[in-house]
């Protein structure tokens, strides 16, 4: 009865961090049937020829590119294979991510990216929910491409907006995120009608959501990425060229968080809280209606549909 | 000697009156116990109201909602005594079922009399039959109600009660017991029936919570329990018991499934292997091997060897396979001494010359040792690779936050089925679908790997032990998990 070494309840999930590794890691889960972290081996997971057929077969269809049947035998993890599909992460600059494909019997949640501007910590959140969940992610422009990120609230909430109704035009809504994405959701609720949920998720329940970031200025961007890199933060793959465009998009959302006004949003505010300071402590008591505080992520499934 | 059901409640009445017979909880879980005095004169009252409300002229069964209460305890002994037919029923069994049991029961008898319900319907006349003492139902992995009737009426004969095999488990006259399981399934009854005349102090746990029955079993000093391999599974690993809990207990009996080794070796780490005894025969009472934990330990995943049993492997077309070769395990007991008749005739396969079989599969090694094969029906056909569902749920079952689980097959439109599993989580585990099949995949082979996770709190199972597979079939609530 004694639990060996490898029984340790949790094996190390490991979240995406680039969309590529993002659009994978849904790939995966759709396949193998249940949510992977990037460093997993598929074929240890019971994912078998078949499945990774399908997964050769999607990646053919969404990217053009005809891998190597057997290319899943080399490259058995997320981040293995995503570093054959590196260069595409561009084509996946759009602010909407799909973290995860519900069963189509819940309206979807979106959740805005924290202050590194990156949504690949909220796949937690997703598992958490359950699978039956939909979950779009909103992801800063500017990471992967050379874009400008935004620098305001309002301007992040509009453009936000629009992808949002891009695939959901009418509400109700479902809205919510940590930190920065909390002020940003807060912003998309006070320009929307019919908000059903707006989640303001305390950083602590969701592991590494504020990782990578920063505490001042990047002077050598080659020895920030090895660091990175050796944490695990990034691709083992990735370029000094992400720190200094990470940079910026930190940057820009300190800045818009630094300068944001809250419009007056009148529904009930749902917060996700752990036991340290609630995540809306310094938010001004003018953009704040009710309150409801709640223990746990999973908590939300039953605010949504 | 031999006496009756009645003369031999009396008599342990009359000869130790104080001596507590029944340990029960009433709705609100407070204790309440029976001295054999007391006992016997409900049973009298019982017996008294029984032979008023039933008519003699016809053959009758008597149905009691068994609960594991000291009332419903005290309505059998009462059928018992009157000697009338008894058919304890699922107290949660609905009104649709019950109509099915009820319509199988008015085949074999003119009164289907209720105790504590309506006055008993007299169905079409019935002849009589040869007398029964109980009716149990069985068919409870299959979802088939069966009946199956123990022919009466029953008699005390110190040397034959309780029965030899139930004396080489540890049992002793006069011992305090513990009875976790209902008393509508098989064991559970007929270890009550042989307390009952055996001169027992019943602990009656109305509902099974594993702290709970290793409270019991501590507080109450028992002496004897049997459980089933879930039973045994989640007081492990949820109760985690000491040494200590278990001084009292002579023996635990184990029935009903398949135990996992981590089980069987965790109960042998805590109470010794010459304590720890497991029983397989079927409900239908065709023969019954045992296996004692020393035994076990030599030759593990055995059942044991026949008592009062022969046991016979025979290959599909009814001739004896070589020693140590798979086939059909048939056996044979020489008295048909608690051989029972399926009431729906429905009458269990046997060769002309007595050995039975319920269609399990299995070997006999040369010393005599059954080891049984999972059951045919059970397994999951993947892409043409058969997979053993006890394989994957032992695998599971290895894994710590893992209390309960029972894999099934779900349909898979190139592989025609894959794995799937129902999972019951310890409540306060943090554990991802990846880390379990994970945790398969450094066992199992890769076909062998659940795809399909599903996490419940329970897993529908009889309350014998067994899982109701048809109950997880693709479809049904739960069963086909979606992505």
């Amino acid at each position: 009865m004694n639990p060996t070494a490898d029984d340790v309840l949790d094996t190390g999930y490991r979240h995406p961090r680039t969309p590529v590794e993002l659009w994978l890691a849904r790939q995966w889960q759709e396949v193998i049937g249940f949510a992977v972290g990037v460093g997993e081996n598929f074929f240890e997971l019971g994912g078998n020829s078949l499945d990774a057929a399908r997964v050769v077969n999607a990646v053919f269809e969404e990217f053009g590119v005809q891998l190597p049947l057997n290319v899943m035998a080399e490259h058995p993890t997320i981040e293995g294979l995503a570093t054959r599909l590196r260069d595409r992460n561009a084509l996946l600059a759009d602010p909407l991510v799909l973290l995860q494909r519900g069963d189509g019997t819940r309206p979807p949640l979106f959740l805005v990216h924290p202050a590194n501007g990156q949504v690949g910590a909220y796949c937690q959140v997703a598992q958490a929910l359950g699978e039956e969940f939909t979950v779009f992610g909103l992801q800063a422009t500017g990471l992967h491409a050379d874009a400008d990120p935004l620098r305001a609230v309002p301007a992040l909430a509009r453009a936000y907006l629009d992808a949002v109704r891009s695939v959901r035009p009418t509400g109700p809504y479902f809205l919510g995120g940590c930190s920065t994405g909390a002020a940003i959701a807060h912003d998309m609720a006070a320009r929307l009608d019919d908000v059903r949920l707006l989640a303001v998720i305390d950083d602590d329940l969701v592991d590494g959501v504020d990782e990578p970031g920063f505490t001042g200025p990047v002077p050598d961007p080659a020895e920030v990425v090895d660091r990175w890199r050796a944490r695990g933060l990034v691709p083992p793959d990735e370029t000094p060229a992400f720190v200094t465009r990470a940079w910026r998009v930190w940057q820009a959302n300190q800045d818009a968080l630094r300068d944001w006004r809250p419009q007056p949003y009148r529904g009930p505010l749902d917060v996700v809280r752990s036991d340290g300071r609630s995540p809306i402590a310094g938010w001004p008591e003018s953009s704040v209606g009710a309150v409801r505080e709640h223990a746990g992520v999973a908590a939300l499934r039953e605010l949504i549909g | 000697m031999s006496l009756s059901v009645q003369e031999r409640i009396t008599a342990i009445a009359r000869a130790e009156p104080e001596r507590t017979a029944l340990v029960g909880f009433d709705a609100d879980l407070a204790e309440q116990s029976v001295t054999w005095r007391e006992l016997a004169e409900s049973v009298a009252d019982g017996v008294a109201a029984l032979r008023a409300a039933l008519d003699p002229g016809v053959e009758s069964c008597v149905v009691v909602e068994a609960a594991n209460t000291v009332a419903a305890a005290t309505a059998i002994a009462a059928a018992l005594a009157a000697e009338v037919a008894v058919f304890p029923l699922n107290p949660a069994t609905p009104q649709a079922e019950r109509d099915v049991l009820f319509g199988l029961l008015g085949r074999r008898f003119g009164h289907v009399h209720v105790v504590g319900g309506p006055s008993p319907v007299a169905t079409a006349p019935v002849p009589h039959g040869e007398p029964v003492a109980y009716l149990l139902a069985t068919g409870a992995s299959t979802g088939v109600p069966k009946i199956s009737a123990k022919p009466g009426p029953l008699r005390y004969d110190p040397a034959r009660t309780p029965s030899l095999v139930i004396r080489q488990t540890g049992w002793r006259t006069g011992q305090r017991q513990l009875i976790v399981g209902p008393l509508y399934h098989a064991v559970p009854f007929t270890v009550f029936v042989d307390a009952l005349l055996d001169m027992n102090t019943v602990v009656l746990q109305p509902f099974f919570a594993p702290q709970w029955t290793v409270e019991l079993l501590r507080r109450h000093r028992v002496e004897w329990v049997q459980l089933t391999p879930t039973h045994m599974r989640e007081i492990l690993k949820l109760a985690r018991p000491d040494r200590e809990s278990f001084e009292s207990l002579r023996a635990l009996l184990h029935t009903a499934a398949r135990c996992d080794d981590d089980t069987k070796r965790g109960w042998i780490d805590l109470l010794g292997p010459e304590r720890v005894f497991e029983l397989y025969g079927a409900t239908e009472g065709i023969g019954v091997t045992l296996a004692r934990g020393d035994e076990w330990l030599a030759r593990p995943g055995t059942v044991g060897r026949g008592v009062l049993t022969q046991l016979r492997v025979l290959d599909d077309s009814g001739r004896p396979v070589p020693p140590g070769a798979s086939g059909t395990v048939f056996m044979r007991t020489p008295q048909r001494v608690g051989r029972s008749d399926y009431v729906n005739d429905q009458v269990v396969r046997a060769t002309p010359d007595g050995f039975a079989t319920v269609g399990d599969r299995g070997r006999v090694d040369p010393d005599g040792y059954l080891y049984l094969e999972p059951r045919a029906h059970g397994t999951i056909n993947v892409g043409g690779e058969k997979v053993d569902p006890d394989e994957v749920e032992a695998a599971l079952l290895a894994h710590p936050a893992v209390v309960d689980a029972v894999a099934v097959a779900v349909p898979h439109p190139a592989l025609g089925s894959v794995v799937g599993v129902h999972v019951v989580l310890r409540p306060e585990a943090n554990v991802r679908k990846a880390d379990l099949a994970a945790h398969c995949g450094r066992r199992l082979a890769g076909y062998k790997i659940p795809k399909h996770f599903t996490f419940v709190d329970r897993l529908p199972r009889s309350a014998a032990g067994k899982v109701q597979r048809w109950r997880l079939a693709a479809g049904h609530e739960g069963g086909a998990p979606t992505r």
